[in-house]
């Protein structure tokens, strides 16, 4: 974990004071707006995970969009390496747009399902526009090896993938644009234990061997535990409370801390050490 | 205690799209006793769904071929008439399904759908009906919001709020046995509890007799009675659910448990630490199979596990597991 320590100097991404409304619209009269983002700051350090956690409507998807590009927030400031994205082009934004990748709950519904594995694997490299086609298709299947995909699946419709194959592919894809960011929305949050526990423990070789940073946006408290660095916990568009995952888990200070944590389903027994593999 | 609910040997096959069947159930057998809460343990693929709509003669269009028997009071159930089977489920049997959303009518108001399960099973006259709704509702929901939930489209309520008027639903004709598939999956973690607690409280209330069907082990400690295992269609371990969460036998109850991260006392430096994960994929049920199921993913297999499939072996008096690591004993 050197590459770690090293990195860790500048903050790949700095958002300030960010805030989101939604215009509630009604048949008669106006309603109120709807603060989803109220005035959010924090910075992410290369190679690190920060973990946003909260309760569903707190503002964490809506964070995920504004920073992924898919929202425009309303006021403040997103800084991806030291470049202020407000000020942006269209066309210097989309540049910005390819190093932050954005994975989604469940990868089933964001591919095309008459697409191979290979073509929707290939797709962002066809639209980044600068390979051939037999460097594209190779580059494919470096892609499906990064994620343990057997590259027998190249030629498989989504459909015929399990959940957690899906997943990896959706990790898959987004790693073809050499990502600095990437963004997982409740991406494990449909899976079963033993998948998520496989996906998160490939989130984490890739962390090492990439020096990937990632926004992990979850309500599974235990899960964002294991995965972050830092821990944010967010309720009605504000950060509450941020800190190491250990001062969280051992000494919440915020109500919505407290109720996450007392929502965690444990298994009431003391569970055997985790094994070294 | 009896039991009230009786699975034999249940075995159910569908036909795949590419037109080779593959086996969902594979021969599942047990009893659900009256008033207990029997948990089945189960992930993608294990055939827990189907388990769940089985028992009510509910059968996919491509399943192709069932056998085995699912006795309720006396009666098999896979052998009753449809216009029977009709008449037990939702009164008798009630399932609740994992998607409110998607399980409620969108454009009927909450109360009405509620009193339609009660107009199906006509035990009283409209007056009745109203009078029952309303009663279930404050079972659910403080009685100064039930009217207001009474009378809500499904997309006015949240996901929880949603659940619950499922619940409403499954309990409206006072059922013996309710069955729930992952009742909690969609929700998020305050909600799930919320739901948890609402179960708690109506098994203690009415002396529910339940099945719950769930991926996440503990969601069912502290609440179910005994722990069924499915894996690849079959039931690898069985017991008290304290015996089976404090000690699981089976090597795949046992990975299944160590992968999930721990809240408190591991080490969990991001980066440093790795989770116990199962390797390879979830089962695939069209795969040929010789040999145990989890052969292909088990850390401690041996030659035998190849060969043949392991029996389920007496542990204890109450608890069994299906693995060579046990059959000598």
């Amino acid at each position: 974990m050197t590459a770690k320590s090293n990195e860790t100097i500048e903050p790949l991404v700095r958002v300030e004071n960010l805030v989101k409304h939604y215009s509630k619209k009604r048949l008669v009269g106006s309603g109120e707006d709807v603060r989803a983002l109220d005035g959010v700051s924090f910075s992410i350090f290369r190679g690190t995970t920060l973990a946003v956690v909260g309760e569903s409507g707190s503002g964490k998807s809506t964070l995920a969009f504004c920073l992924a590009g898919l929202e425009r927030p309303t006021s403040g400031n997103i800084w991806f390496e030291e470049t202020g994205l407000s000020g942006l082009t269209e066309k210097d934004r989309r540049a910005i747009r390819r190093q932050i990748q954005l994975i989604f709950q469940d990868p089933a519904n964001s591919f095309n399902p008459r697409w191979s594995v290979l073509e929707i694997l290939t797709e962002p490299l066809v639209v980044q526009g600068n390979l051939g086609r037999d460097e594209m298709k190779s580059s494919a299947y470096a892609l499906l090896e990064q994620v343990s995909l057997s590259p027998q699946l190249g030629e498989k419709r989504p459909s015929e993938l399990s959940g957690g194959q899906r997943q990896r592919l959706a990790i898959a894809r987004a790693l073809g644009l050499r990502p600095k960011l990437l963004i997982l929305d409740e991406s494990l949050s449909a899976l079963d234990c033993s998948l998520q526990a496989q996906i998160a423990n490939l989130l984490m070789e890739l962390q090492a061997s990439l020096g990937m940073t990632y926004l992990f946006i979850s309500h599974d408290l235990a899960m964002a535990a294991h995965l972050a660095d830092e821990i944010a916990v967010m309720s009605r568009g504000q950060i509450v409370e941020r800190g190491a995952p250990e001062g969280i888990l051992t000494h919440p200070e915020s109500r919505i801390s407290r109720e996450l944590l007392a929502a965690v389903p444990r298994l009431d027994f003391s569970r055997p050490p985790v094994a070294e593999s | 205690m009896g039991s009230i609910l009786e699975v034999r040997d249940l075995r159910v096959s569908y036909r795949s799209p590419g037109g080779n069947a593959f086996r969902a159930l594979d021969g599942v057998s047990f009893c659900l006793e009256s008033g207990e809460v029997l948990g089945i343990l189960g992930e993608s693929g294990s055939g827990k769904s189907t388990l769940a709509t089985s028992l009510v003669g509910l059968f996919h269009a491509n399943a192709v071929t069932v056998s085995g028997a699912v006795f309720f009071e006396g009666q098999d159930l896979l052998q009753a008439k449809p216009g029977d089977l009709q008449k037990i489920r939702g009164k008798h049997i009630s399932l609740i399904f994992q998607e409110p959303s998607v399980a409620l009518h969108p454009t009927m108001r909450a109360g009405r759908q509620i009193r339609r399960v009660l107009a199906a099973h006509g035990t009283k006259g409209g007056r009745g009906f109203d009078q029952r709704t309303r009663q279930v509702l404050e079972q659910l929901f403080f009685a100064e919001e039930a009217e207001r939930i009474a009378r809500s489209y499904p997309h006015e309520l949240s996901g929880g709020q949603r659940q619950r008027v499922l619940i409403a639903q499954a309990i409206a004709c006072g059922p013996s046995v309710i069955i729930a598939d992952e009742p909690t999956a969609s929700l998020d973690p305050t909600t799930q509890k919320e739901i948890l607690d609402v179960f708690r409280a109506l098994r203690k209330s009415l002396s529910l007799t339940m099945m719950f069907i769930t991926h996440n082990p503990a969601l069912l400690a502290g609440f179910a009675d005994r722990i069924l295992v499915l894996y690849a269609g079959r039931v690898i371990e069985r017991g008290p659910a304290a015996e089976i969460l404090a000690s699981p036998k089976h090597p795949y109850t046992q990975l299944l448990f160590q992968s999930i991260p721990p809240l408190f006392g591991a080490p969990r430096k991001a980066g440093q630490k790795k989770l116990p994960a199962i390797s390879g994929d979830s089962y695939s049920p069209s795969l040929p199979r010789e040999g145990c199921p989890f052969e292909p993913r088990c850390p401690e297999r041996m030659d035998i596990c190849k060969s043949r499939e392991p029996v389920l072996v007496n542990l204890s008096e109450t608890r069994t597991v299906s693995c060579f690591r046990y059959e000598d004993r």
